[in-house]
């Protein structure tokens, strides 16, 4: 559905420097996906979502979406093609002197389609996204969520084959953030549009997404599925993106400010053990003790379903006096369920103890 | 009521005639250089906001070029613009003395001031809105006509009060070059023909253009914002 080849995009400073915004960046997104793209604020994401309908021209590069390379249509081309591809914005970017009804309507201008037939679409949008007795009303009337569902209905007026969202929810609070993703959830599932979706929320992409790339200093570092990305991140960076998006980080500082807590860890060493699939409901604990004599003292314990699939976390006290570790992490490693143990200096908690 | 009029007012109601043309004249120049000075100085000032860096047909040079070339037109004081422009004013008008011959410069005076309110106005759309049209596919006409005049319409309505309020102070120069109006009719019936009362009076009427000017932009913002 969308291919970006080789992407740079560069910008020129006050100073003459340029700037890498954009670095090399390949991407393949299928069509029906909700492609998430994750990074810290500079890192590159906004502008690159802004290549794939071409509101920013790459230096080099090729943009191929539906089989088409867009950096050979001509203007009248390109506005036409722009039709086809909705977006949402962080700031809803609604007309502020239209109303809900008059901003549908716009994408819709110049549709073949008669008065009547607009009217119909536009009530069926509104309706999709809650907001039909809101038709009247001016921009300035509406919440924040109501704005950005105005702004989901005016983005799918076209019937677009890719809708791109960036940062469709920072400026929401909680209880809208997850609105907003459950309605674009159900447009991605009735409608069967592309998604891509730009973020600094980790949170957003565990819910909605089934594939993330990660971002930084203008390179894509990270691609995979979303479960093989929670389960396996290779990146450090990711591993920071994972752990806002966990309670886990809580969980240590709960564990390390607890005194009873923090005097065992004198004598017993701390692991992380993370399982995904369904081995997370194998009784591996009483396993151990059984066979290794291996007591286990859970800490802190979670199983989240990120795509359906379950994905573990377990902080756990490990005491084993007759048996080595290894051992131990070699069994669970053929129970496909990872160990690490906690280093001293990872933590800045730990090592305080 | 009679007594005090014709005591503090004595010639005012000898020259009502004189006073009443002025007052036409007055709104006869402000109207037509408003119109014709206003319709260059948005197109002016559209062009200002489309070629800026980043505009919706970004062109450096034309835009640095239009950019000093208002800049320069704004600082020529009115009064020396009016005899500067004579040879052009014979060149489109025929004459150079009377009330249209005070339009010629009228204009090109009022222009590059209200491009200059107009574009501060325009400059005040919010950006993302015009990402959001290019984002739909609209052409740099429509992101013109749908999103910088519509969006913008409340701060050109206001930018378009105090223009022309400035205008009207404009046009009472213009009695430099014969062409009539409350300030030639303040400055040399009442001024150097020692009527104080004819000066207060075309004053009080200034002011009351003004305040109607005033009131009837300030309706119509109320009306367009939301």
């Amino acid at each position: 559905m969308i291919k970006l080849e080789n992407i740079n995009v560069n910008y020129h400073d006050k100073q003459g420097h340029i700037l890498q915004a954009v670095n090399n960046v390949n991407l393949h997104i299928q069509k029906g996906e909700i492609f998430g793209i994750v990074g810290y604020s500079g890192a590159g994401k906004s502008t690159l979502v802004r290549v794939i309908n071409l509101l920013q021209k790459p230096q080099s590069g090729k943009v191929i979406v539906n089989h088409q390379d867009l950096m050979n249509l001509n203007e009248k081309q390109l506005r036409a093609t722009r039709k086809k591809i909705g977006m949402i914005f962080q700031h809803f970017n609604l007309m502020n002197s239209r109303t809900v009804h008059g901003n549908v309507l716009y994408p819709l201008r110049d549709a073949k389609l008669t008065k009547q037939e607009k009217e119909q679409k536009i009530q069926q949008l509104l309706e999709l996204v809650g907001l039909a007795d809101k038709r009247d009303m001016y921009p300035s009337q509406l919440s924040g969520g109501q704005k950005q569902r105005v702004a989901i209905a005016r983005a799918l007026a076209n019937d677009p084959e890719i809708v791109l969202c960036d940062e469709a929810t920072s400026a929401l609070d909680p209880k809208n953030t997850q609105a907003i993703l459950k309605l674009l959830k159900e447009v991605n599932q009735k409608l069967g549009i592309t998604m891509v979706l730009i973020t600094h929320e980790m949170d957003v992409v565990k819910e909605i997404c089934h594939k993330v790339a990660v971002m930084e200093k203008g390179r894509v570092i990270e691609v995979g599925k979303i479960v093989d990305i929670f389960s396996h991140p290779k990146q450090s960076l990711t591993q920071d993106f994972i752990y806002t998006a966990s309670n886990i980080e809580l969980a240590y500082q709960n564990i390390f400010d607890h005194p009873l807590l923090a005097n065992k860890l004198q004598n017993d060493c701390l692991f992380e053990l993370h399982y995904i699939g369904h081995n997370s409901f194998n009784p591996f604990i009483s396993e151990l003790y059984r066979r290794y004599q291996t007591e286990v003292t859970i800490l802190y314990s979670d199983i989240e379903i990120i795509q359906n699939q379950p994905v573990g976390n377990l902080i756990a006290l490990i005491t084993s006096e007759s048996t080595p570790i290894e051992k131990i992490e070699n069994y669970l490693r053929q129970q496909n369920i990872s160990m690490s143990r906690l280093n001293a200096l990872q933590h800045e908690n730990y090592y305080l103890i | 009521m009679g007594d005090f009029f014709y005591h503090y007012f004595p010639n005012v109601f000898d020259m009502r005639e004189e006073i009443l043309k002025s007052t036409i004249d007055t709104i006869y120049m402000t109207f037509f250089s408003g119109l014709a000075g206003g319709f260059l100085g948005i197109v002016l000032a559209l062009l200002l906001v489309a070629t800026k860096p980043d505009g919706v047909l970004e062109q450096a040079k034309v835009h640095s070029f239009l950019d000093k070339f208002i800049n320069l037109f704004r600082s020529i004081p009115f009064v020396i613009l009016l005899s500067l422009l004579t040879p052009v004013t014979r060149l489109i008008v025929g004459k150079t003395i009377g009330l249209d011959a005070a339009l010629v410069p009228l204009i090109i005076g009022f222009a590059p001031f209200f491009a200059r309110q107009i574009q501060n106005a325009l400059l005040e759309v919010d950006e993302g809105i015009v990402e959001a049209a290019k984002a739909m596919g609209s052409s740099p006409y429509e992101i013109f006509v749908h999103v910088y005049l519509k969006e913008g319409l409340a701060a050109i309505i206001r930018a378009s009060a105090v223009s022309i309020i400035s205008l009207i102070g404009l046009t009472t120069m213009a009695g430099a070059v014969g062409a009539g109006g409350l300030g030639t009719l303040a400055v040399k019936k009442g001024h150097e023909g020692f009527k104080d009362d004819i000066s207060i009076v075309c004053t009080l009427i200034i002011l009351l253009l003004v305040f109607f000017t005033q009131w009837v932009c300030n309706s119509l913002i109320k009306k367009v914002s939301h």
